[in-house]
């Protein structure tokens, strides 16, 4: 008996809004990160489950361009998260608060 | 002699440039030849001739963006080519008379010569969209000249005359838009043959009377969209001030009659008590608040929204003896404001100062200044056998049958402006000098000669205006002539 | 894969390659003796890429199994992306040199996010989008936060990469949800994939969406467009995804945010101006309208206000760009009524060379006037430059009153574009709210016009040495007023062509 579909697509769609929620409360950056790494995640499950689903390759190829892309993006992400840290000593985005007008 | 108003404008602008290039002591007289030349030949404007299309003569056409459906489309007809020849001839005034201030000497001319150009472009334009840009690019040179050469609250001044005018010009664009989208066309005459055999929508024709009249009425300083005219005129450097209030007001009036009440629809026509009303309540509003003042420039300023009450009746009307007054009237308006104007420029160049309490003297002084400024204030309040009574005679006249309670209020303003006029002027000249800084005021060749000249005018227009009249009766109606039947 | 397919993804290979090359030459060699080889080969990649998207013509042409299509349009924005790249390379020479910022990777992050950029707006499949929004957005992050040593620099950069980020997992979603509901429809309604096309591809949605009864408006759809739309106004900086745009321009040295804010614009704007050709005429209910209409007007209400009192310039232009984004929505939302789209597809297009080349000179201003390294960032330093520096004062006037958009610069006649095209689609209150907020913007204009030239001040004769960005202001000023004045000599052949051959809809394969 297998799963059908719409579980799957429920369960991103619960993932991608608890990532959602923690972006929007987190203070820790690093924290929010994860965050976002959750919601891709949650993105790459609905995209394997339609993939396999519709019998199409474009699914899962599509989720390892999603992860390439992730890990491109942490690399860039946290070494501007620890530039910041060498010069504030604080990581929490309420520091981040120079910029307004 | 099609492109005639091609040069009339090319003139100014290529004096313009050169007097910018060149040093600054040859900039004053390259502008005045200039301009000159241009006034002489909008002289020529006048009479009829070259291609004549449903009214106009001096036909012009040339593409410019043709995909946008910009075209350099002119022509004149009498009330146009009267305006035409208003600008360029207080253009040259201002630059004869009014000395520009020393750090910018050719910054100052490029201003008033773009302006005047630039005026006389939306003067001329049958083209819709030309007309815009020349309206609203007209208002940068006026924007610099008050910003950079104006009195002490100039920024404030300048700011507030932009914002004012440029959204109300905003909303002119967007009827403007409409129409070209219903019609396919920019083109003056086309949308008037359309508009006339009723192929508009209606409602496109009402937002099209609503946003123009906005946008015209903010022009003509009507009550309630004077709000920017005060700061603006007091600190205005008084060379533009000639154009600005003697020429670009003037803008506002002739949208009226050339754009509003043509292309509105019927909804136009329904505007017109309103637009009579908010006309007498200027007239009233502008005697008040000049009563007011102390200030004689200001004085002048807030009279001038008094007057232009006046004309924008006359426009709207819808009587012929009142739009010829009306168009005769926006002349004379731009004379006599533009001489009262050069004096309270003398005034405070000599005295120090344009309180009224702090001058008097003047006339034991300077008795032909003296005598000068009396006789431009008799034409500012309509005395018989000056040009301002002609006009407003016409414009009364026409009025009142169609309109009498709004007549008779505005005639009121009028009376009490008049006796104000003459109690601020009696004050300031009269009597012995009050301050001691003052120095008499002495008039060059030039200046004596161009106050003289416009002393002239006022009272040739006053004594002899049929010929003027006869031209200024060519205004516009005659481009539906085949819609509706021609009034005597 | 053959040499037609990479002919047509030349540009960005080409921007790629010269990437890495500058990336490679700058290691291998001594700092001082690449200083000016570098930026001759940076430019030469530029020149090369403006070449070959120029050979390409505006022909379509699809190629990478219909993963990309290139026409008139594509090659006019991959040349303006060329362009802005290799203009901000020669304009930023002098600033990092006063910051002593390392060049080489510089350079290289140029042309990398150049490279990403011109693969979003080549790609006709969302797969392709999404990897090149990505290589376009990571490094705008490094851009936006180059300079390490200031605060606001590196606060900018971490704000950019972590909404960034947030946005682009939004994004994915968006492509995710396309993909499954596109194909569950098909599968749903036994239409099959058209040969050579994936379920991503933007010509196999837009089959789904004119052949499948009510796929327009099934949730499933709706969710992933608007999240898809969302996201990429987002890279554009329109509100309500606009807070990060001011910080960003205003923390960042000025030619990057010259950069950053023009090359998000052109790319993200393009994209989605392929991506509501397949809309157009479409039954999508109101929701997308509503979403879309939301968004420019509160762009244009929210950039206009936030402008008016700012005390930096660059988060005025910040501000104002969320505006211009805002005016580009509307143009947009035109080209969703199938009467008035080739209108507003023209508009469009139009505006955004105009607004790319006004703000690149905007911020080059900026860095003119820059001393020591610092950006003249407070308005307060404009005061009296009418008298100090009468050039850069016209110049920057120009600028402003082209985005102020009065007649004779430019900005009159992209803003009468877009309400021509928004006026035809039947937008009339939309077109009112616009106007009223660009009166508001003008406020925030003047009042930078009237710092420089009406107001006296003491402060002393800036003695400013940048000549690159001079020139790049003097010339983009010059531009604005040819194209404002004459637009048919100055652009129009490259910009026709963009309009005869429009990008791909579902057509050719209903």
């Amino acid at each position: 008996m297998s799963i059908p579909l719409n579980y799957y697509i429920v369960l991103s769609m619960i993932l991608f809004s608890l990532g959602i929620a923690g972006v929007t409360t987190r203070r820790n950056p690093i924290l929010i990160f994860m965050s976002i790494e959750l919601m891709l995640n949650a993105v790459n499950l609905s995209l394997i489950a339609f993939g396999r689903y519709l019998g199409d390759a474009g699914g899962q190829m599509l989720t390892i361009f999603v992860m390439a892309v992730a890990a491109a993006e942490v690399s860039v992400g946290l070494g501007i998260l620890i530039a910041i840290f060498r010069t504030k000593d604080n990581v929490d985005v309420d520091v981040l608060n120079g910029l307004k007008g | 002699m099609n492109e005639l108003i091609l040069v009339i404008v090319a003139l100014p602008l290529i004096a313009a440039v050169i007097a910018s290039l060149v040093h600054e002591k040859s900039a004053k007289s390259i502008s005045i030849i200039g301009s000159a030349i241009a006034c002489l030949l909008s002289i020529l404007g006048i009479t009829t001739g070259g291609t004549i299309d449903r009214g106009f003569h001096h036909v012009f056409n040339a593409p410019w963006l043709p995909k946008l459906g910009l075209m350099f489309s002119f022509g004149l007809d009498g009330m146009s080519s009267l305006l035409v020849l208003l600008t360029t001839f207080l253009t040259v005034i201002a630059v004869i008379v009014i000395p520009a201030p020393k750090n910018a000497v050719r910054a100052y001319y490029l201003s008033i010569l773009v302006a005047g150009a630039l005026t006389n472009v939306a003067f001329a334009s049958l083209n819709i969209l030309l007309f815009y840009i020349a309206f609203e690019a007209a208002l940068i040179p006026v924007l610099i000249a008050i910003g950079m050469f104006g009195g002490g609250d100039r920024s404030k001044a300048a700011i507030q005359f932009f914002v004012f005018t440029v959204i109300g010009s905003l909303l002119l664009l967007s009827a403007i838009i409409g129409l070209r989208i219903a019609t396919g066309t920019f083109d003056y005459l086309t949308l008037h043959d359309l508009v006339a055999a009723g192929a508009v929508d209606p409602s496109l024709l009402r937002w099209f009377a609503i946003a123009s009249f906005i946008a015209f009425a903010t022009k003509a300083a009507v009550v309630p969209l004077h709000a920017w005219l005060g700061r603006a005129y007091i600190n205005t450097p008084t060379g533009m001030l000639l154009l600005l209030s003697g020429a670009m007001a003037k803008l506002g009036v002739y949208g009226l009659i050339r754009f509003t009440l043509p292309l509105g629809g019927d909804f136009a026509e329904s505007l017109v008590p309103l637009i009579v009303t908010l006309g007498a309540v200027s007239v009233v509003y502008g005697a008040f608040v000049a009563a007011a003042q102390t200030d004689i420039k200001a004085v002048i300023a807030f009279s001038s929204i008094s007057h232009m009450g006046y004309i924008v009746i006359g426009a709207v009307v819808g009587d012929d003896a009142a739009r010829s007054g009306s168009v005769l009237q926006m002349l004379n308006h731009g004379i006599t404001t533009g001489a009262l104007f050069i004096c309270c420029d003398f005034i405070s160049r000599y005295r120090g100062s344009r309180q009224v309490t702090a001058l008097g003297g003047i006339w034991s002084d300077s008795p032909l200044f003296s005598r000068l400024l009396l006789l431009f204030t008799f034409s500012s309040v309509a005395l018989p056998l000056t040009n301002g009574f002609v006009g407003e005679f016409l414009i009364l006249l026409g009025a009142f049958h169609k309109f009498p309670y709004q007549t008779a209020i505005a005639s009121a303003g009028a009376i009490g402006s008049a006796v104000y006029m003459l109690w601020m002027i009696q004050r300031s000249i009269y009597g012995g000098s009050k301050s001691d800084a003052s120095k008499v005021i002495s008039l060059g060749v030039s200046e004596r000669s161009v106050l003289l000249a416009l002393a002239l005018m006022i009272i040739g227009i006053g004594v002899a205006p049929s010929p003027l009249l006869a031209i200024a009766s060519d205004n516009g109606h005659k481009v539906g002539a085949a819609m509706q039947p021609e009034v005597k | 894969m053959n040499f037609g397919d990479i002919h047509a993804a030349g540009a960005p290979i080409l921007m790629a390659v010269g990437g890495c090359v500058v990336l490679l030459t700058d290691l291998a060699s001594k700092r001082s003796a690449t200083r000016k080889f570098g930026t001759f080969l940076a430019i030469l990649f530029c020149i090369a890429s403006m070449v070959c998207s120029y050979t390409l013509g505006g022909q379509l042409r699809t190629a990478f199994s219909n993963g990309i299509a290139v026409e008139g349009l594509v090659v006019t924005m991959q040349i303006l992306l060329a362009a802005i790249a290799a203009i901000t390379i020669v304009a930023s020479s002098e600033i990092l040199q006063s910051f002593h910022l390392p060049k080489g990777e510089y350079r290289a992050l140029i042309l990398l996010a150049s490279a990403g950029a011109m693969v979003l707006v080549q790609s006709l499949d969302l797969v392709n989008a999404f990897v090149g929004i990505e290589i376009m957005s990571v490094a705008f992050y490094v851009l936006a936060g180059y300079r390490r040593a200031q605060a606001a620099s590196e606060e900018a950069g971490a704000k950019y990469f972590l909404m960034g980020a947030f946005v682009s997992a939004i994004l994915l979603f968006g492509i995710a949800l396309i993909y499954g509901s596109v194909g569950l429809a098909m599968k749903a309604n036994g239409l099959e994939l058209p040969q050579g096309y994936s379920f991503t591809n933007i010509v196999t949605i837009s089959k789904a969406i004119h052949q499948v009864p009510g796929f327009g408006t099934s949730p499933l759809f709706l969710l992933g467009a608007v999240m898809l739309i969302g996201s990429l106004m987002f890279k554009a900086g329109v509100a309500p995804f606009h807070m990060v745009a001011p910080d960003v321009y205003q923390g960042a040295p000025a030619p990057i945010a010259g950069f950053l804010a023009t090359t998000s614009k052109v790319a993200a704007f393009t994209i989605l101006m392929r991506f509501f050709t397949i809309l157009a005429g479409a039954d999508t209910g109101a929701a997308i309208n509503v979403v879309v209409i939301g968004l420019a007007l509160l762009s244009i209400i929210v950039g206009n206000t936030g402008a008016a009192n700012q005390k930096s310039i660059k988060r005025l232009f910040g501000y104002s760009s969320v505006a211009h984004g805002g005016y580009i929505v509307l143009g947009l939302l035109a080209s969703l009524g199938t009467e008035s789209q080739a209108a507003a597809i023209t508009a469009v297009t139009f505006y955004i060379v105009a607004y790319a080349i006004t703000t690149i000179g905007s911020f080059a201003v900026v860095a003119w006037l820059g001393k020591d390294g610092e950006d003249a960032d407070a308005i307060s330093a404009y005061r009296g430059l009418g008298k100090r520096n009468l050039g850069a004062a016209i110049t920057l006037g120009i600028f402003l009153l082209s985005l102020s958009g009065i007649p004779l610069t430019v900005g009159f006649l992209t803003k009468l574009g877009v309400f021509m095209a928004l006026l035809s689609a039947g937008g009339t209150w939309v077109a009112v709210v616009a106007l009223i907020g660009s009166a508001i913007g003008l406020y925030a204009y003047l009042r930078v016009i009237s710092e420089m030239f009406f107001v006296d001040s003491t402060q002393q004769e800036t003695s400013s040495t940048d000549g690159a960005s001079k020139l790049v202001a003097v010339s983009a000023a010059t531009l604005v007023i040819v194209m404002g004045v004459f637009p048919s000599q100055a652009l129009l052949p490259s910009f026709e062509a963009s309009v005869t051959a429009p990008p791909v809809s579902g057509d050719e394969v209903k």
